[in-house]
């Protein structure tokens, strides 16, 4: 399960971390942005957000729902799957091996 | 959560980017840029419409995200029912040039090569299948190499098979304009019915030896049974009411063709033993031998009640068409001296010996 194509790797911790953000509690579209930027991912875009919660949600791992206001336009909320919740666990596991990996290399690397 | 401002720079934005969403099945657009108009409503309440930036850049961003090409391809929306039938058509079309392409001797190639015969047989066809339906076959009397069609086959046929040559050759709808699927599937269904009706209608060219095998071989001098009488316009006929040159009405007119047959018309048109419906032909006989004869007219008729196939009422010479017709005369022929050769020992202008007459010659 070890994805060694970097591009593929950037794009999949953007997964982990929105699947990580809705775990933790449902949220719409820009809440979820919000969270990941204070949670220290300053420079993520909206747009990638958006579109990793779209494609996420294409793949099964995210459910969504809307919620309607008196006021202004329909929110639409994500949730996490029971799919999404083992994925989750998967990316995480395969994330800390990859991250311990390449610290390890880094570690012995620098003089 | 305060309720998102919706300012115009986010429409426009929005436009933007649902513009270069534009190969994505509306549904699935439309929930994309749903979703975000609350979002960026939130962004430019909290950071001001510059926090918006550049929609195209914004698009390219989210259709690489979303795991789409970063640039719009091609319009990919859900399938209309057309595009359905025609790359069916079209597959089925592939699979079946892949059977027949690797066969010995490529036959169907041979028979492509035969189309424009196809063209002719297939309008051939539908006005035989025509002529079975309304014209000579709802009579029975079986269909003709050129079907008769009431009178109206050999124009028919004509104009028949040019359409069928035109759409043959794709001048003519449904083969034009090309690929339109309506056209498309009709001409395949018309094709198909085509094929269909070979059976049908070369099952229904009576022979002559079928005629004797259903009606029975006609016994020498019998006019009786006749299952091809006398037609006209491709109808069969029931009687003939003859005139005079002086446009009287005439009975008892025995009619010999040029061959010396008796020009009979048929007892049974129907070939159903039923005659000519409500009405049953009565026929005069000769006064010999008393057999009847078919080919003497006017016949005298007899109603017929349907439901019990009882004869009604009497027999009896009907009212005929015409009171009486014009004149005519055959201008430069002498028609009385032709008629001295038929009846040599006749006076000019004498009519035949009455039944009396003949028994008072024969007395004497």
């Amino acid at each position: 399960m070890h994805c060694m194509d970097t591009t593929q790797l950037l794009k999949g911790v953007l997964d982990l971390a929105v699947l990580a953000v809705v775990d933790d509690e449902d949220g719409y579209g820009y809440d979820i942005v919000r969270r990941l930027r204070t949670g220290g991912l300053e420079e993520v875009g909206d747009a990638s957000v958006y579109g990793t919660l779209r494609r996420l949600y294409s793949s099964g791992a995210l459910t969504s729902y809307v919620v309607p206001s008196e006021s202004g336009p329909h929110r639409k909320y994500y949730g996490i799957t029971p799919s999404g919740r083992s994925q989750l666990k998967q990316q995480r596991d395969d994330w800390h091996d990859f991250s311990t990996t390449v610290t390890r290399i880094l570690q012995g690397a620098v003089a | 959560m305060s309720a998102p401002t919706i300012t115009p720079e986010v429409q426009d934005f929005l436009a933007v980017v649902r513009g270069q969403l534009a190969d994505l099945p509306s549904d699935e657009r439309d929930d994309l840029i749903g979703g975000l108009e609350a979002d960026l409503g939130d962004l430019v309440a909290e950071h001001g419409p510059d926090a918006l930036g550049d929609p195209l850049d914004y698009a390219r961003e989210l259709r690489s995200a979303a795991g789409l090409e970063p640039m719009m391809g091609r319009p990919r929306g859900r399938r209309t029912t057309g595009e359905t039938v025609t790359s069916a058509l079209d597959a089925a079309s592939a699979r079946w040039d892949r059977a027949v392409s690797g066969l010995p001797g490529s036959p169907w190639e041979f028979i492509v090569s035969l189309r424009p015969t196809w063209w002719v047989l297939r309008a051939w066809l539908a006005l035989q299948v025509a002529d079975l339906m309304w014209g000579s076959g709802a009579y029975n009397t079986g269909l003709s190499v050129i079907p008769s069609l009431l009178g109206w086959g050999l124009p028919l046929l004509v104009v028949t098979v040019l359409v069928s040559i035109q759409i043959g050759r794709g001048r003519l709808w449904p083969a034009q304009p090309r690929g339109k699927v309506f056209g498309r599937v009709v001409l395949v269904g018309l094709n198909t019915l085509a094929v269909l009706t070979v059976p049908a209608v070369m099952a229904n060219f009576h022979s002559a030896a079928d005629a004797e095998r259903w009606h029975g071989a006609p016994v020498a001098g019998s006019s009786d049974v006749a299952p091809h009488g006398i037609s006209f316009k491709g109808q069969p006929v029931r009687n003939i009411y003859p005139y005079d040159a002086h446009g009287n009405l005439l009975a008892g007119v025995q009619l010999i063709d040029d061959r010396g047959r008796k020009l009979t018309v048929t007892r049974d048109p129907y070939a159903e033993g039923s005659g000519w419906g409500e009405m049953s032909l009565v026929p005069w006989a000769d006064a010999e031998t008393s057999q009847v004869n078919f080919n003497v007219f006017p016949m005298a008729e007899q109603r017929i009640d349907l439901s019990s196939g009882r004869e009604v009422g009497d027999p009896g010479l009907q009212q005929p068409p015409f009171v009486a017709l014009p004149p005519v005369t055959l201008p430069g022929i002498d028609v009385r001296a032709w008629l001295k050769l038929g009846a040599p020992d006749s006076e000019p202008d004498s009519k035949p010996d009455s039944k009396q007459d003949r028994d008072k010659k024969a007395a004497e």
